[in-house]
């Protein structure tokens, strides 16, 4: 309830802000005589479209609190659909002026002398091109890292050129408030982007965490283990969570991924982290698998609010798909060291038997507390002792026990398999706030 | 589960969102300013006109410039005049207003 309530506070900010610009103007109305609909229509869409821009950063820059209530992943897609929902909001502010005064395309250039049209055209084409390669990237075949640079450059120039153009060519930034206001949420933009770029970055130089094992657990899949500096490890996280690791010359590189916790979240004599991470692109194709014992990284973290230490339950129900095992194996070892004795059923979906990583170490966990695994494999063979194809409703229905309606629910895996899941759960009648997700398939 | 709420969720803000702006846009449009507040053409600050009728295609700077280029300012104010009036959606009055401040007949007189 408190996390609800929390949650709604943040939500209540987050709108108050985007609209305040809007309030503002309105209350100052500095406009003697009126200019038409379409002028303040396209002045009100501007005025949203660059708050939407201003917050993006307060989205995605790992706030603890902010985050706690939906997750970061849900503050991700958050950060998609606003991201959209500004560019729509500036095509819409420009089609209104339009409207009003007649389509030139004179405006659109972005190097004309005019400096507060010329930095509103090049925020506009920014904008279109900052959500067209993040909605495109996969197609375009972009590195991950060279996409988040031009990312967070562009939505530097967005952020900037709106404030420039609103300041210099704004009617209501005639009134010194409003000028106050707009460079305020321009600062604001600055200070986070600073926040998460620089000081974060410093924070941590100093304090790398180093390798002790990497090893392959089969499936092209590496288990790395981290442990931490003297002094610096981690006073505890919750099972389920994940960090964003950083390779490279120092915590400033753009090599920084969301990897989850794959070890027990009891606290250990050295601290030690693993994190299995599966062949998907460049970084986890080709940086991971060669770091070897001793090499330095850096460890973001721990984030997230997947943990099965949040919500109470008779029992647990975890349906993961390829290396969405990985939280499941943490939560599963935490509730073996807790000698939690809750009923565990875990359905794990692969491709075939090979696929399937740790599977010697579920077998053994089994034997060890009330855990009943299901594998469920789309290539299954005879004497796999598999259900075969997908996770289905069917599948669900062979092997949940009676009292599921009571047990929590958590689904980690491919982006097909957690829509199936979400559809097919609160079928199976699952109260919806006892399924949890979780997904980070963002671009 | 929150996430197939999400896009829902987005649709509905930014509904909301476009709702707030072309309430603004009539709130700001429609608002009878009170009758002692309503200035007399004179009244309005010229540039006010300017960045009222005309900002939004022409840049100041550079018409004032082209139009004090003309060796012939009285003829060069007649023939702008003349034009605007069948331009925009100034009034005539606003028009002489807008021209003057343009040539920078309005405040100190240039020599």
């Amino acid at each position: 309830m408190a996390l609800l309530l929390r949650g709604m506070a943040w939500f209540g900010l987050y709108s108050f802000l985007v609209l305040l610009p809007l309030a503002f103007a309105l209350w100052v109305d500095p406009i003697a005589t009126p200019r038409g609909f379409w002028t303040e229509a396209a002045t009100g869409a501007g005025f949203v479209a660059f708050t939407l821009c201003a917050l993006e950063f307060s989205l995605v820059g790992r706030f603890r609190a902010a985050a706690e209530p939906f997750g970061i992943d849900a503050l991700m897609l958050w950060h998609r659909w606003m991201g959209i929902a500004a560019a729509a909001f500036l095509a819409l502010h420009a089609g209104f002026l339009a409207i009003r005064s007649g389509a030139t395309v004179q405006w659109l250039d972005p190097f004309q002398r005019d400096v507060g049209r010329a930095t509103g055209a090049a925020a506009l084409w920014l904008a279109v091109a900052v959500v067209g390669n993040s909605l495109l990237r996969r197609r375009l075949r972009w590195r991950y890292e060279t996409w988040q640079l031009l990312h967070g450059i562009g939505a530097l120039g967005i952020v900037l050129g709106a404030a420039v153009h609103a300041l210099a060519q704004g009617s209501y930034s005639r009134v010194p408030a409003v000028r106050f206001l707009v460079a305020g949420y321009a600062g604001l933009f600055l200070l986070l982007f600073a926040r998460y770029r620089v000081w974060r970055p410093l924070r941590i130089w100093g304090h790398p965490w180093r390798v002790v094992e990497n090893r392959e657990v089969g499936d092209d899949t590496f288990l790395l283990s981290l442990e931490p500096p003297p002094g610096r490890g981690w006073h505890g996280f919750e099972p389920g969570q994940f960090a964003w690791l950083i390779t490279g010359r120092t915590p400033f590189s753009l090599e920084q991924h969301p990897i989850t916790i794959a070890s027990s979240a009891e606290p250990s004599s050295d601290g030690r982290a693993d994190f299995a991470i599966k062949n998907l692109g460049d970084w986890s194709g080709q940086v991971v698998p060669a770091l070897r014992p001793g090499d330095p990284l850096w460890v973001d973290g721990p984030h997230g609010s997947f943990t099965l230490d949040r919500e109470p339950g008779q029992g647990f129900v975890l349906i993961a798909g390829g290396i969405g095992i990985s939280p499941m194996c943490s939560m599963l070892l935490t509730l073996r060291d807790r000698e939690d004795r809750r009923p565990v059923l875990l359905f794990y979906a692969a491709a075939d038997a090979g696929a399937l990583v740790f599977r010697d170490e579920l077998d053994a966990l089994a034997a060890e507390m009330d855990l009943h695994v299901v594998y469920v494999l789309e290539q299954a063979e005879p004497g796999d002792d598999a259900e075969s194809g997908r996770v289905t409703e069917d599948v669900l229905r062979r092997h949940l026990p009676r009292p599921y309606r009571r047990f929590q629910f958590y689904v980690c895996g491919p982006p097909s398999m957690m829509d199936a899941m979400e559809r097919i759960l609160p079928e199976l009648g699952v109260p919806r706030g006892s399924i949890h997700t979780e997904r980070f398939d963002m671009v | 589960m929150v996430h197939s709420l999400l896009g829902r969720a987005a649709w509905v803000f930014g509904g909301l969102a476009a709702a707030a702006t072309l309430a603004f846009a009539a709130l700001v449009d429609r608002a009878p300013a009170p009758p002692q507040a309503v200035p007399a053409v004179r009244e309005v600050p010229a540039d006010d006109l300017f960045a009222q009728h005309c900002a939004l295609c022409h840049e100041a700077g550079a018409m004032t410039a082209s139009l004090r280029a003309k060796p012939d300012r009285e003829g060069t104010r007649r023939e702008t005049v003349d034009f605007l009036h069948g331009h925009g959606e100034a009034s005539d009055e606003e028009d002489v207003r807008i021209v003057e401040f343009l040539l920078g007949t309005q405040g100190p007189q240039t020599p």
